[in-house]
Order: C-alpha cells, then structure tokens, then sequence
C-alpha cells in the first residue's frame, strides 16, 4: 500500500519539478502557442480545446464524491441553533445528542462514543476544531453565529487528498460569509421551554465589494436534560462567544482575511460518577461546573482565486481550556498551510502544497483520567499533491493524487486516492475512488489511562483486603500503530427533468489496521483490530413546484469487526438512518418548513428505534424582521438517542431584525 | 528529511514549470480570432475594397477591450495573409458619439467582428454595413441565422461555425467553398 502511495506521489511531484529547460517556460510557451494557433486550418482549430478542467463551472451533477452541501438557506430552515444540530440534515450521518452539551457525530460507522475516536474531521475556515486529545470534536464550543455561514460541506468517504490525517470517514468543513455578505446590523433573540435562550448580535459594514468587516456575538443558555426516571441529569450550560472578520485586498487579484473569536462557558455543569480514588471500589456522584474556554486568530491570504493558477496561505493559533472532573486540558496549535494550483497542458489540473501543524497539551490528570506524560508537545508536516485530468472531453475525468505525513506519534505516512468520474450528459454523474486514509492515534490512546475502578488487589481476588489500591482501566500505548482504511467508493448521480435529483453512494470501508480495546476492556489499547463496513447512502430531492421543495434520504450501514477486541463498533451506530424534509413557501411571507428523521435500534447503547418530526413556521411580516417558531422532537415526550439522557419535546420561539443594510 | 526538503522546496517553486494554460476567456478570444484570420485567408473581396496590392485587411472589434487585444495578438503572430498585413481596431458603441465615430470605422472595413459582451450593438452594426461587402462575423448565437454572415459557436469546449451563404452573396463577397463546407448553413428567412 505504501508503494503506490510512493508512486504516485513521485510521479507528481516530478511533473510538478520539470525544470525550465525546453519547451515548458510559461511566457515561451504562450508565444509558440499564439503562433501555433494563427496558422493552423480551420479544421484543426475546429478540434481546439477552448476551456480548461477547472474554467468550466463545476455542477453539483457532476462532483465526484458522496458530498452534500447544506446551504445557509438549508440551516436557516432546519431550526438548528447549532452546527451540531444542523448536521442532521446530512444523508447517512449520525447525530446523537449525548446530552444538552455533547453530541456524537459522524457517517458510515465507528463513531465511538464521546471517549473514544469519532473518524471525522471538522474545520471552521480551514482550522481544526476536531481535538487531537481523544480524536473528536467538543461540538460545544465547535460552534459560531449560524446567520454567518455561508454553507456546510460534507464529505462523506475519505476526505480527498487536501485534507490530513484523521479524515477517514468523512470531513466536515463549515465555511462562513465573507464580511461584504453580511454588512448592516442584525439581532436575532429567541427563547425556548426547557430553558434554552439564544441572543446574536452582529454589525458588518463594507468600504466596497473586496473591503468589509463584522463584529458579532453570540450567547446561548441551555438548561438540563433528565433521565427515565425524571431526575435533572446535572448538565445545564451556557456559553458566550464573541469574534470579528475582516476581508480586504492587497492588489485586484490578491486577497487576505482576518478573523477571531473567543469564547467561554459561564456555566458548564457536568454530573458524573466517579471513582474514589484510594478506596477499593467506592464511587461518588460529583458536581461540577466546568471551565470551558479558548480563542483563536487566523489569517489568510489568497492569489488567483477562481483563476487557473494561483497560491494560498493560510495560518492560525487556537488556544482551548477545557477542566472538567474527570481531566483537564489546556492545549495550543499553531498551523501553518500554503497551497498552489494550476491549470496545464489544455487537460490538466494540478493542486500540491505543504502544511505544518503544532500543538501542545497541558493535561491536569483527574481521578478517571490520567495521561503520562501529562504535557506534551508534537508536530505534523503534511505535503499533498493532487492532479486532475480530463481524459475524454466534457465526460471523462480522473483525479489521482496522494498526501505525505510526518507526524511526531507514527512517522511517516502516504495517502494516496484515485477517483473517476463519467458524465455522459450534463444531467448524469458515474464515478468511482480508491482511497487509503490514515488515522493517527488520539493523545488518549497514547498516553491516556482511563479509570474505571480503583480496586484492592487481594479483595478484587477474592481474597482478604490487602491494603495495595490500583486503578483498574483501560491504557494508551505509544506503540500503537496507525490505523489504515482501504475505501472503495461508488457513486451515481442523475438529474431528471427539471428538478428532480437523485444522488446514490455506495461504499465498502476495510479497515486493516484499527485501534482496538481488549475484550475484557481492561488493560492496554492495541492495533489488533480490523473490520470491514459497507452500505449505501440514496438521496432524493425535488423542486416540486416553484415554492415546494421536498428532500429525502435513506441509509444502511454494516459494520463488522474482526480481532481479539470489544467488538462494541457493532452495535453503537444505528443501522438504519432515514429523513424527510418539506420546505413550502406561502404567498411571499410566510415559510413551513417540516422535517421527519428516522433512526434505528442501537442494540449496544440499548436505544430503541425513533422517529423524531420537526416543524417550523417562519413569518416576515416586513422587510428586515423575521418571526419564527420552531418545534423539534414533537412526537415523543422524550427520547434517548445515544445515553440515559432524555432529549425532551421542543418549542423554540425567535426573533430577527436586520437593518441598515 | 531529505524528502521534506525537497518537498518544501518543490511546493514553494515560483515559475511553475509546466505549460500553464490561459485563463478560459484569453483563451476562448485568441481561438476566435484564430478563426478570424482563416476567414481572412478564404475570403475574395471586391478589388476596389483595397486602395493599394499592399493594403491591409482591416478588422474592426466591436466589444471588449480584451477581445480586441486578442484579436490584434493572434492576427501578429499570424504575419502577412495573401501577402498583406491586418490591421485590426477597436470600435465602441456605447455612448452617441462613440456610435458616429464608429460608423465610419465599420465602413472601411472588410471584415467586422462583434463580440459577445457588445451582443445588444449587433442589430446597430448590421444596419451600419448592409449591402457593403463587409463580412460580419460574430460569437453571438443565432448571428447566422438573423442578418450576419458568419456565427461562431461554442459546442463541447470547442467552436465551430455557421454560414449564411445568402447574405455572404449579396454582400458581393466570395467565401472559399473549403470553409463553408466546415460550417452549419443558415439563413435568414426572407
């Protein structure tokens, strides 16, 4: 696997370096070109490319990969109030709520639970919020002002090339409005039963279509969820974030932005039972109101946007706190990416680039968690290299391309991907990928301890009490090797009359190399694991009249795992995920927007299957003001998706006033 | 760490050494006016549309200014066609006096070409030179097939033509039969 990974890579990289001897000087190139072109016949003009691979306007129709796009119209009416939530809407993606400030997220399979690696990564303008701690996302604080996104891209399947290590199962990359899309002033407040309230505030004003900037702030309260038996489960929470964007230009085709936030949770309870430690087996409910808060600052600068060659830079520093009762992290990265792209030979197009990332944890190691060494430092070097080529005209395409990966846990690492892509008309898409993703181990499972029970070594025997107390856990080891995915993909696309969309996936995942737990849980993670998922994601869509636009979605998934481990993959992901949506606009005001999830049995969390219905009315009763109301979960009372938490029934009322824009 | 020097070095190389292609418009305007010059080449006029043997061609733009820097760069590096040069200009119609000045430069020349960004002028410009022997050409779909002689036509990333033989006739102009044979035949209704 490593060697075509090699391969390809050098193959690139050496088109990438041909030097400038002969024929292949840019400005010679285009001399020889022009005069080429002035005297050739009319027939041989006739057979004369006049668009280049990344000129033509690239249609969701014929995008090679299982990628859904949710619009910031798709947000705005899903009546999520957070990204986490908003992500329901992708086909074949999972969320589980774990409770009013935890979410489980991820597609096709071994999403693990909130200790343990989730495969997907998740960025926010290209950083990082997915921490590299146990190999998941804080979706908490992976959050922003939801007015200010301009769309979510997911990709289910092996993240392409461009993205690192760690995109296995998919990327989710949430992208927000350039500053000039959101000049003038917006307040958005609203209120809910169940205690959840929400204020936004955010000013934006804009020298002229390249110059504009915004201030924003965002503060939502959430109150606790219960258990069956009625009883508050601790895990009320607020948060307040506040960040700032800035977009201007340094000459007509160079553009920069700059952009920030901090943020912080006044209130983060958290209920939970721990062992004592020094006791054999004594636990006890503990209280806490954890400290939760960070900051960023990223810069980026970009050359050629939307031209056939260009470069990009890109960097960043993220600081996050996170003291909980069971551990606490302070962590700092620094990330450094710069890219290039090109368009050549009339067929070709080629992305490479380099990117360095850093980051430091300080752990406080707490009674259920421990880490040693308990601060540490590591880097990872990422190097890619992508080619696109159009074999046949207007129909046939093949991307081919690798990434490089030096990371301070596993070395160095090749992953390389092939992807093929017929588009017989303009209406239809068949492709299909090779990719070979890599997993890096979590900083948990390296250097991490969970606690599940301190013991007394003679009583847990059987014996007399001896005196000697030891955690009894599950450990991290620094020799686990990375895990390996090999992911065949199949895709069809076909769009019928017109608006009608149907979208079909299907994919087969083997694992050769996964992160496994023993399967009496205690002792040491080990790379003995293997396993294998397959199933298909299928995708309606259907512009049914000029104001009526319904979406639907199935999804099966398998999944099985092989080795001497706790094969608990098997059963923590539902089977079976289903969605409907009704978006209907009546008369120019007024918007209902419905929503039906389904969501099978997930034997090995012990949740029985749900459906969960949605509504939402929205009505603008004049420019600048919008009024809605937004139910969710309004068959059931309650209901548990992925713990003991009951996800209550719903009603969320706001309000949003926008002016001077 | 040899290979991540050689890596950062490859991803920081300034003049890409590979045949970087034009952006799709350059691109699209010099294939154009690569079609210019063979209609040029396969194209008889009435004698006394030249004042001298070594008169040139004149080509008139009406359009972009891009457009026209296209056209001059190709009909260059194109040289000397039946053994004259080409002369090709600009002429604007957006403001009154741009249209006056324009109509004496579309009538002194042979061969006018308008561009897809001045598509609203195209009506305006057939008015100015009907029934001179002018050959009006233009990238504006259904030019052939409304009054122009000649429409170039975007099909699958790749252009052809279209031929009005009847209004090329009554213009008094000879078009070889090697280049209608290439083009799709229209025709105005008459």
């Amino acid at each position: 696997m490593k060697h075509w990974g090699w391969a390809i890579g050098a193959a690139l990289l050496l088109l990438a370096a041909m030097g400038k001897a002969g024929a292949f000087e840019a400005d010679a190139g285009a001399d020889t070109d022009l005069s080429r072109l002035a005297n050739m016949s009319l027939e041989d003009l006739m057979k004369t490319r006049v668009t280049t691979v990344s000129g033509r306007p690239s249609s969701r129709i014929s995008t090679p990969a299982a990628v859904t796009v949710l619009t910031a119209e798709d947000i705005r009416r899903s009546g999520a109030r957070n990204v986490a939530e908003a992500l329901r809407l992708v086909p074949g993606m999972f969320v589980g709520r774990v409770n009013s400030s935890s979410w489980v997220v991820g597609a096709r399979g071994l999403t693990g639970s909130s200790l343990t690696a989730t495969r997907y990564l998740v960025l926010i303008d290209g950083r990082l919020v997915y921490d590299p701690l146990v190999s998941t996302t804080f979706w908490d604080t992976a959050d922003t002002v939801l007015s200010d996104i301009d769309r979510i891209e997911v990709i289910r399947g092996p993240g392409a090339t461009l993205w690192g290590a760690n995109a296995m199962n998919g990327v989710i990359s949430i992208i927000t409005k350039r500053a000039s899309d959101t000049v003038g002033s917006l307040v958005e407040l609203g209120v809910g039963n169940d205690g959840e309230r929400q204020a936004v505030m955010r000013y934006g004003a804009a020298k002229d279509e390249n110059t504009a900037w915004r201030v924003w702030a965002k503060y939502a309260d959430h109150g606790d969820f219960e258990n069956a038996a009625g009883a508050s489960i601790g895990d009320e929470w607020s948060s307040v974030r506040a960040g700032f964007r800035y977009d201007g230009v340094f000459t007509p085709t160079t553009d920069f932005t700059l952009q920030g936030d901090v943020y912080n949770e006044p209130k983060a309870m958290e209920t939970v039972l721990l062992p004592v430690p020094g006791q054999d087996r004594q636990f006890q409910w503990q209280t806490t109101n954890d400290t939760v808060r960070g900051g960023n600052l990223l810069f980026r600068i970009r050359h050629g946007y939307n031209e056939p060659r260009g470069w990009f830079l890109r960097t960043y520093y993220d600081q996050t706190q996170r003291d909980t009762s069971r551990f606490g992290v302070s962590r700092r990265t620094a990330d450094v990416e710069y890219r290039r792209w090109l368009d050549w030979g009339d067929r070709n197009n080629l992305i490479w680039g380099l990117q360095y990332d850093w980051t430091h944890d300080d752990i406080a190691s707490g009674p259920v968690l421990l880490f040693d060494p308990s601060a540490r430092s590591w880097t990872s070097i990422n190097a890619f290299v992508q080619n696109t080529t159009e074999l046949v005209d207007d129909t046939l395409f093949a991307m081919v391309g690798t990434k490089f990966t030096d990371h301070s846990f596993v070395g160095f690492q090749t992953q390389p991907s092939v992807r093929v892509w017929w588009t017989p008309t303009p209406t239809q898409t068949l492709w299909a990928a090779v990719s070979r993703p890599v997993r890096v181990p979590s900083r948990f499972e390296e250097n991490g301890e969970l606690v599940f029970a301190y013991v007394d070594t003679g009583a847990i025997a059987g014996g007399p009490p001896s005196g000697v107390i030891v955690p009894l856990g599950l450990s991290g080891t620094e020799s686990l090797r990375p895990e390996k995915l090999l992911a065949y993909e199949l895709g069809h696309r076909l769009q019928v009359g017109n608006g009608w969309v149907f979208d079909t996936s299907l994919f087969y995942n083997d694992y050769r190399t996964l992160v496994g737990v023993p399967p009496g849980i205690f002792g040491t993670f080990n790379s003995d694991a293997s396993g294998v998922t397959y199933g298909l994601e299928f995708t309606a869509s259907a512009q049914l009249t000029d104001r009526w636009r319904m979406e639907g979605s199935w999804s099966r998934l398998v999944t099985r795992i092989d080795g001497p481990v706790l094969k608990f993959d098997e059963t923590n992901t539902p089977r079976t995920l289903a969605q409907l949506h009704s978006y209907l606009d009546i008369g120019a005001d007024v918007e209902v927007n419905a929503s039906a999830y389904y969501v099978s049995r997930i034997p090995g969390l012990g949740i029985d299957p749900y459906t969960r219905a949605d509504l939402g009315l929205t009505w603008r009763p004049r420019d600048g003001l919008a009024l809605s109301v937004t139910g969710q979960n309004l068959l059931h009372a309650q209901h548990r998706e992925v713990t003991g938490a009951e996800i209550p029934r719903s009603v969320f009322a706001q309000a949003a006033f926008a002016f001077g824009h | 760490m040899w290979p991540w020097a050689l890596l950062a070095l490859l991803a920081c190389l300034p003049a890409i050494a590979l045949p970087a292609s034009p952006s799709t418009d350059a691109r699209l305007l010099q294939v154009e006016g690569a079609f210019l010059v063979n209609f040029l080449r396969y194209t008889d006029w009435p004698p006394q549309r030249f004042a001298a043997s070594s008169a040139p061609y004149v080509v008139t733009v009406v359009g972009s200014q891009d457009a026209a820097d296209a056209v001059a760069a190709v009909a260059a590096a194109a040289g000397d066609i039946r053994g004259r040069h080409v002369l090709v200009r600009r002429a604007s119609m957006a403001t009154a006096a741009d249209r006056a000045a324009a109509s004496d430069l579309l009538r002194g020349s042979h061969l006018v070409f308008v561009e897809s960004s001045a598509r609203a002028d195209v009506d305006a410009v057939l008015d100015i030179v009907r029934g001179l022997p002018i050959l009006t050409v233009a990238d504006i779909p259904g030019f052939a097939a409304s009054g122009g002689m000649l429409g170039l036509v975007q099909s699958r990333s790749r252009l052809g033509f279209e031929a009005d033989p009847a209004a090329i006739h009554d213009a008094g102009l000879l078009v070889s039969a090697k280049v209608l044979k290439l083009a799709t035949l229209r025709g105005a209704a008459r």
